[in-house]
């Protein structure tokens, strides 16, 4: 079954999530970064940053919060069995910290279909607690032979 | 780190290269710091259930290690400004991968440098790339 495209720009409610440190570093060892500026204040501090830093990959722990919702929108008619993740892109206006206390809001920036295969792209702005975008994720899934022939 | 500075990016070069060889544990310990629990990363019997050979690893967990590749030769995260990657090929358990990367070109005005970004793993006698046509952008002093 073919993807609903009426809820393209759909927007989804927030996910609030508090940075800390030990998921920092939780999350920076399970990804084999070694710098201190992941690990310890103290380095991240004086290497010029605010507080301990999140890898630049670390948005992900907040969009698979967020996504959940969009992607079991029964409105929306996906079935996650045919999903593969096909593009991943960040585009980061500061790095992540700890204490950041960030706010991730999902829409449904695009569907698009492409031979038997339809794509599906979500889009997870992250703001910090002064409503200033952090982060901008997002995420083309590919729905494998849902496309309407 | 030390910092990269702008004029000393040359186009064309590489950025140095960064390995991991994917082990089981690896999988499981990136499943919970992530939160991805997709059981075609960590329950074989799913994974062939579903098609694959067995458990897969994590497209983003390949993706950190492109990115970790970024930040140590730009010497600090807080330069990129832009990462993209296309996921074209699973990566097994065992299987050796490496993150690499060239820059594609400098605009002088922004001071920011663009650059391609792949990640190679040798299986059966050829070279696929997990992840192909990655591209960063880079803010440097």
């Amino acid at each position: 079954m073919a993807l609903n495209r009426e809820l393209e720009g759909k927007e989804y409610p927030g996910v609030t999530y508090e940075v800390g440190r030990e998921k920092i570093r939780e999350f920076a060892q399970a990804v084999g970064e070694t710098n201190p500026i992941y690990h310890e204040p103290e380095a991240a501090k004086a290497a010029g940053h605010p507080e301990q830093v999140a890898p630049l990959t670390f948005p992900t722990v907040l969009h698979l919060r967020s996504g959940p919702q969009v992607v079991m929108d029964p409105g929306l008619g996906l079935d996650y069995s045919l999903v593969v993740h096909g593009t991943q892109e960040f585009e980061y206006r500061r790095p992540i910290v700890a204490g950041d206390i960030l706010t991730a809001t999902p829409r449904i920036a695009e569907i698009t279909a492409k031979g038997p295969h339809e794509f599906l792209t979500i889009e997870t702005t992250m703001s910090d607690a002064e409503g200033e975008t952090v982060c901008v994720a997002r995420a083309t899934l590919i729905s494998r032979g849902t496309a309407e022939r | 780190m030390a910092r990269r500075s702008f004029d000393d990016v040359n186009v064309g070069e590489e950025i140095p290269e960064r390995s991991n060889v994917l082990d089981r544990a690896q999988l499981v310990q990136y499943a919970g710091a992530s939160g991805d629990f997709n059981p075609i990363h960590w329950n074989p019997d799913f994974a062939q259930m579903v098609g694959l050979p067995g458990v897969i690893g994590h497209g983003m967990f390949t993706m950190a290690l492109v990115t970790r590749a970024l930040a140590e030769w730009a010497g600090d995260p807080g330069a990129i400004r832009r990462v993209r990657v296309q996921f074209r090929k699973e990566v097994l358990p065992e299987e050796k991968v490496v993150a690499k990367g060239r820059v594609l070109e400098k605009d002088e005005t922004a001071r920011t440098v663009r650059l391609e970004l792949w990640a190679e793993v040798e299986r059966d006698g050829k070279t696929l790339q997990p992840i192909k046509h990655g591209e960063a952008i880079v803010e440097l002093p």
